[in-house]
């Protein structure tokens, strides 16, 4: 998944240093006021271990076999940002010794593998452990969820650089890392399941089940109502461009093979007979609401499955 | 399960190319691969001025271009299915663009390593103002990576001595025990340098006998180049 010198574009790969450069100043920012700065020999080490973390194959069938990534495991340890930290030096080490990834991609990878992967990854393993209390499902989802969506920016970073159609590069990474992924939601449940039986207090920032009853419905609220928010301030205003993948099926003139298929009963996010600003703001407040009740339909059938 | 050797093998070999400071050098391999990806732009003939000056810097290092090419090996297949498929999208040109770009791009980064010893390079990285954490995690990694991957070795031996096999679900746990137990491992070593370092006197800081000291050859290297990389990629802009 390491992209080297050469295969993006310049857009790409400046506009993706520039914010990996921010998250990382930020989260060195974060972990040095955190943990105690002088603890960073421990840190070193264990940087180490995911370095060879990531050497770790295992089989995924086909007489193929994966790497592991480690972003969800290493972060849910160490917090997600010590975990951007140590995932950003392993790059520069794999880039500068191992000639595995480029120095003007360097950004691009960390964006990758560090941010989405072991960032979002820790996002998904909270948000998911909040809402359904089952250590073992959040850790595994949000593994699989980190390898998938790492390997999909990837995918999208080649082909809004021209390397690979969307359509092609798209379905086959993300296909790939589907099956490897589930190897490493397994291998990471193993992994935090023996380190917990060592020592207890493991997983970072997570709330003891007591804690975790006293909140937990405001914060659904809130976040319901920032995107609400977003969706009728903002999004008119963001409709204007395309967006890259459209970009990408534009420029290839794949993009009326997408279109004509299927009729949307809001094409394009519009609904006909209403003018441009009023009904994009109505079609976001449509998407979130439909997506806010999904989400909660199967947050609350899970939940009555874990509980029984 | 790699030989820690070959990073400074090569670095201390009396050559003009490995006496320049580190940050000098730093700042023009970054130079070179960055105006380079800005300059090429699908066109194989503008990488022509660029790898001469890869090629005068591999010249004036006294390194083989059978020790290069060596390093080079194993990012080559990528390199080389990538383009392919570019080829197939873009067209010939983008696709043999592509491919020295990386190529180039990687032969001057081997280079830059293996004519500058690590711990310089780090210097150079701290001098040249990448955030401290980084660069004291790199330092631990580069001096731990090598143990730490040994013990992997040794706990995969010993899986694999009590007849690991079954199917793949098997596995997975008996892997993921293996990684937990690496895990703890390299935290309990972790711990214990830690604690050695203390006793040594470690207060949150290395310390270091100061920078190398920038000398005039170091600023002429640098200008000259930075120079040229612009003109190589303005002119090559206008005529190829």
């Amino acid at each position: 998944m390491h992209i080297p010198d050469g295969f993006l574009e310049p857009k790409v790969w400046v506009s993706l240093t520039a914010v990996s450069a921010a998250a990382v100043a930020y989260a060195s920012k974060k972990v040095s006021k955190d943990l105690d700065e002088k603890k960073v020999p421990l840190m070193g080490v264990i940087a180490a271990f995911v370095f060879a973390a990531q050497m770790v194959n295992f089989p995924v069938g086909g007489g193929t076999s994966g790497h592991l990534m480690g972003g969800v495991l290493i972060a849910t340890i160490m917090g997600p940002f010590a975990a951007i930290l140590m995932i950003s030096t392993v790059l520069i080490i794999q880039a500068l010794l191992f000639q595995d990834g480029g120095i003007t991609t360097l950004g691009a990878n960390i964006f990758n593998m560090g941010i989405v992967g072991a960032g979002l990854g820790y996002l998904t393993f909270k948000g998911l452990n909040r809402v359904t209390g089952n250590l073992n499902f959040a850790v595994f989802t949000a593994s699989w969820l980190s390898v998938v969506t790492a390997a999909g920016t990837a995918a999208a970073e080649l082909s809004i650089s021209g390397v690979i159609p969307i359509a092609v590069s798209l379905p086959a990474m993300t296909g790939v890392h589907a099956i490897i992924g589930i190897g490493e939601g397994a291998i990471t449940i193993a992994a935090l399941g023996l380190i917990s039986g060592v020592s207890v207090d493991v997983f970072y920032g997570v709330q003891t089940v007591e804690e975790r009853k006293v909140q937990r419905r405001p914060i659904l609220w809130i976040l319901l109502a920032v995107s609400m928010s977003v969706a009728v301030f903002i999004a008119p205003f963001a409709s204007e461009f395309p967006d890259g993948l459209e970009k990408v099926a534009e420029s290839l003139g794949f993009l009326e093979r997408g279109t004509s298929k299927v009729t949307s009963p809001l094409p394009d996010y519009q609904i006909p007979g209403l003018s441009g600003g009023i009904s994009t703001s109505m079609v976001g407040v449509v998407g979130v609401l439909a997506t806010f009740g999904l989400a909660y339909m199967i947050i609350k059938i899970m939940h009555r499955k874990v509980k029984r | 399960m790699f030989d820690p050797t070959y990073i400074d093998s090569y670095s201390n070999i009396d050559a003009p190319y490995q006496r320049l400071d580190a940050r000098g050098k730093i700042i023009v391999t970054v130079a070179f691969v960055v105006i380079m990806a800005f300059s090429v732009n699908d066109r194989p003939l503008r990488v022509i001025p660029f790898s001469l000056l890869v090629i005068f810097l591999a010249a004036i290092s006294r390194l083989s271009p059978k020790v290069l090419l060596r390093r080079m090996l194993p990012a080559l297949p990528f390199f080389l299915f990538a383009s392919l498929v570019l080829g197939f999208s873009k067209g010939s040109h983008a696709s043999v663009a592509a491919f020295l770009k990386a190529f180039f791009s990687v032969l001057s980064v081997i280079i830059l390593v293996s004519t500058t010893r690590f711990s310089n390079l780090l210097k150079g990285l701290e001098g040249l103002k990448m955030p401290k954490i980084i660069v004291s995690m790199i330092s631990f990694v580069y001096r731990y990576l090598f143990i730490i991957a040994d013990e992997y070795g040794h706990i995969k031996i010993a899986r694999e001595s009590r007849n690991f096999g079954g199917n793949k679900l098997w596995q997975w746990k008996a892997i993921g025990h293996s990684v937990g137990t690496l895990f703890l491992h390299s935290y309990e070593r972790g711990d214990r340098v830690h604690s050695a370092m203390l006793a040594r006197g470690y207060e949150g800081k290395i310390r270091t006998l100061g920078m190398q000291e920038i000398k005039r050859g170091d600023i002429i290297f640098v200008a000259i180049s930075v120079i040229y990389l612009l003109a190589a990629g303005s002119v090559s802009w206008k005529l190829l």
